[in-house]
């Protein structure tokens, strides 16, 4: 009788230290998925910010490219891009010899987006002045407003700069 | 014997129930402080577009030729226009007055920028008498409603009249 409920006993505490290491085993598996997610989110929203950051670079540097901006006697006009130098870039970047250099040389700057100028008045028309579309990605855009300037009509146009920027995702 | 087993029973559920609430606590504390760090994420973009757009909107604005009156003279630019709106009021380019040019030219670049955009603004220019204007979008109005509001603003002189016109660019973030 002794002998039985010894025995018995011992098998409960078997039970009891199998139920024990069961529920420990679940728990650190549910740590590990949780922490796993938290990580993967936090590394998105890094990714995210990044993408953020090089938008907003580009549409700096953007404000900043002599090949771009206008000039008047020589100093530089605020806010202000030359209609015949984006024409002019917008050419180099289509034409077969000259698209791969300029294109090389662009991309140490404008990264993986599309940069787009837009003239909205006094007529609708757009100019993309490189286009490194990469795929399966997610994009950004930044629209600011710029003065577009016709040197031959001398006049000053309403445009926007469209800076879409291509980031991939973490899924 | 088997009182002290009992207790000793109890006293390893209470064990158990405090390591669980425990957990709990925890849990809950790292969930809301992460919600919380997700919240005040830094947003580059919207912040630095919020800076700078209206800015350089209100700047490009000023500089702008205006279509309609494009064999004008020299000067043909929205700056001569409220220069003119706000003192003699005598540039009329084809039927148009100048006020009314730059009425109708705020209307349709704002209408083709931020307004499809849903962006509450609110767009003024002082300082031309009764001629003012303002376009205001999603109840961005003056006054001590608006809230976390940036602004560009740009002046243009009245020489040889006294004042100036000033013209205004407000994006609220209600």
């Amino acid at each position: 009788m002794n002998k039985k409920n010894l025995r018995k006993k011992g098998q409960l505490q078997m039970g009891e230290t199998i139920a024990i290491v069961i529920i420990v085993v679940l728990i650190i598996i549910f740590s590990i998925v949780f922490w796993g997610k938290v990580k993967k989110g936090d590394i998105q929203q890094v990714g995210s910010e990044q993408a953020e950051l090089s938008v907003v670079e580009v549409s700096k540097l953007l404000n900043e490219m002599p090949e771009l901006n206008c000039y008047q006697s020589g100093v530089q006009e605020v806010e202000c891009v030359d209609l015949y130098k984006i024409l002019a870039l917008n050419a180099t970047m289509n034409n077969d010899t000259t698209k791969n250099m300029t294109f090389d040389y662009y991309r140490n700057y404008f990264r993986t987006s599309r940069i787009t100028f837009k003239q909205i008045y006094p007529t609708n028309i757009s100019f993309v002045i490189y286009d490194n579309n990469i795929s399966n990605s997610s994009s950004r855009q930044l629209y600011m407003p710029v003065l577009i300037k016709d040197s031959v009509k001398n006049t000053y146009n309403f445009g926007v700069i469209i800076v879409d920027g291509y980031y991939r995702e973490i899924r | 014997m088997m009182e002290h087993k009992n207790n000793r029973g109890q006293m390893e559920a209470f064990g158990l129930a405090i390591i669980v609430i425990l957990i709990i606590i925890g849990f809950f504390f790292f969930v809301s402080f992460k919600a919380q760090s997700i919240k005040d994420a830094p947003q580059y973009q919207k912040e630095y577009v919020d800076e700078q757009a209206p800015q350089k909107f209100v700047i490009a604005f000023t500089k702008l030729t205006v279509k309609e009156c494009d064999t004008y003279r020299n000067k043909q630019d929205i700056e001569y226009l409220i220069h003119d709106c706000a003192t003699v009021q005598q540039v009329k380019c084809g039927a148009k007055t100048s006020c009314e040019l730059v009425n109708e030219t705020a209307q349709y670049i704002l209408g083709a920028t931020f307004i499809p955009q849903n962006r509450a603004l609110l767009f003024k220019i002082d300082g031309m008498g009764n001629k003012s204007i303002s376009i205001s979008t999603l109840g961005c109005i003056d006054g001590p409603t608006r809230s976390k509001s940036r602004a560009g603003t740009s002046f243009v002189t009245l020489y040889p009249y006294p004042g100036q016109a000033t013209i205004t660019l407000t994006f609220c973030t209600q």
